[in-house]
């Protein structure tokens, strides 16, 4: 590995400005709904998602995750401004994750779209079923299908 | 492609230089071309795997760009390296067609000696063409080539480029082959390799060694046969000469024989030459223990043929 060009380091130099500049902007939304991230609340999720990626094994070439999730999430009423940051780090975390656990079978959006509804629907509002059940369940039926007069947990799905 | 065995490495030195940042931007916009053309909408990000797949792929028809059109390496990365790609791959898919041709006439031309191995390979090729990706996935050999060549390829070298000298080197090997009876070959085999249809092994070296061994001597190279005189008389040659020596002798030796086959192509020359080149520390160290029977090989007459000589 010596030899080769270190992409993630390419990609640390190159992609934060940007990144940071959207999710800025985001803020003109979540606002409305009395969310707000400071500048070091942007930081630590950027910090988090280099690590999740770094950790899991992904590269990210777009902006990263966070604006999506953040236009998704912020009407949520299970959100606060006191939970908001802390959310939306294990979200995106989640994500990477159960992106490379799905075998790349799911695009961004169908599984941002699935942690929506989940979260709002059977999860109610919790993270630990949403990240540790259901989207556990969802990789598990991208891999291997599922017996559909069986799973139980089919509504999360569809 | 010469300059693409040292691609990644070299690209990694040209970043180290004054104008790294420059590089550095160019290469990582590329690859965020690239991986949106390969993600499309679906997704923003991708397994470092496969990035550093992407990244080779590039990398790959870069060089190739700058070896077909004979442009410096830190000239390459100054000009609109998406034009560079695409003028690479356009360079593909012509080799593409071009390698896709040769092995149909490779295939055309195959020897008629039974060797799974051999006949495997050559089937599996036809998959390359098949599967092999110019846009993502250029420097990748999509199927499996297990028959050994006389003359192995290096590893360094990938993609299409490999499959084209693969087929470049069989067909120089099937052409050599083709200089002799092919009974003769057979019988070459069986008095050495006796299960050679099932065995992993070239079907050119063991013909090319004992034709260099006939030509040392200067004997009819085309009865591929070499008796237990002969291989004295190579003994009581070479026992005096230096390593220095053995080398010039045998490649002197492929002269000579390349003569009395007809052999003229200077590429086919050169191929035989560089495939004996691990023959002479074999030779050197057969002569001073005085056997050269597991070198030179004597035919078998054909009545003493059977499983009972192997046992």
């Amino acid at each position: 590995m010596e030899d080769r060009i270190d992409i993630v380091r390419m990609y640390n130099q190159l992609q934060f400005q940007s990144e940071k500049e959207e999710i800025r902007a985001c803020n003109d939304v979540a606002s409305q709904f009395g969310l707000v991230l400071t500048e070091n609340d942007i930081n630590e999720l950027i910090g988090s998602r280099v690590l999740a990626c770094k950790n899991i094994g992904r590269i990210e070439f777009g902006n990263g995750i966070l604006p999506q999730m953040i236009y998704a999430f912020c009407d949520s009423p299970y959100l606060d401004q006191d939970n908001y940051v802390n959310t939306l780090v294990q979200l995106q975390e989640a994500f990477y994750y159960y992106k490379s656990e799905a075998e790349e079978r799911f695009t961004d959006e169908e599984i941002v779209d699935f942690m929506v509804r989940t979260f709002h629907g059977r999860a109610q509002g919790s993270l630990e079923y949403l990240i540790e059940t259901s989207l556990a369940d969802l990789c598990r039926y991208a891999r291997c299908g599922s017996e559909e007069d069986k799973d139980e947990k089919e509504g999360d799905f569809f | 492609m010469k300059q693409y065995e040292n691609a990644i490495s070299v690209s990694k030195e040209y970043t180290d230089a004054s104008n790294q940042q420059i590089v550095m931007e160019k290469l990582w916009d590329l690859l965020k071309w690239q991986v949106r053309k390969y993600n499309g909408i679906d997704s923003t990000s991708l397994p470092i795997e496969k990035v550093q797949s992407l990244l080779e792929s590039l990398l790959y028809t870069i060089y190739l760009v700058a070896d077909i059109d004979n442009i410096p390496i830190d000239l390459i990365f100054q000009k609109n390296l998406q034009d560079v790609i695409r003028r690479g791959q356009t360079i593909l898919e012509e080799k593409h067609k071009a390698a896709r041709e040769n092995r149909k006439l490779m295939c055309l031309k195959a020897l008629k000696i039974r060797n799974v191995y051999y006949y495997e390979t050559l089937k599996n090729i036809g998959q390359f063409f098949k599967k092999y990706d110019i846009y993502s996935a250029a420097h990748q050999i999509p199927c499996s080539i297990e028959y050994p060549l006389c003359y192995p390829i290096s590893e360094k070298i990938k993609g299409i480029t490999y499959i084209e000298e693969y087929i470049c080197r069989i067909q120089i090997e099937n052409d050599f082959l083709e200089c002799f009876d092919q009974k003769q070959i057979i019988r070459l085999y069986e008095s050495s390799i006796p299960d050679y249809e099932e065995m992993l092994f070239n079907l050119c070296d063991p013909v090319l060694t004992n034709v260099i061994g006939l030509a040392m001597i200067r004997q009819e190279v085309r009865t591929l046969n070499i008796t237990e005189e002969q291989r004295n008389t190579i003994i009581s040659t070479g026992c005096n000469k230096t390593a220095e020596e053995i080398e010039s002798w045998i490649k002197d030796s492929i002269s000579f024989a390349c003569v009395i086959l007809n052999i003229q192509a200077t590429d086919e020359i050169a191929y035989l030459r560089n495939a004996s080149r691990g023959l002479s520390i074999r030779l050197r160290e057969a002569i001073k223990q005085e056997d050269l029977s597991h070198i030179f090989i004597s035919l078998l007459p054909n009545e003493r043929i059977s499983p009972a000589d192997f046992i």
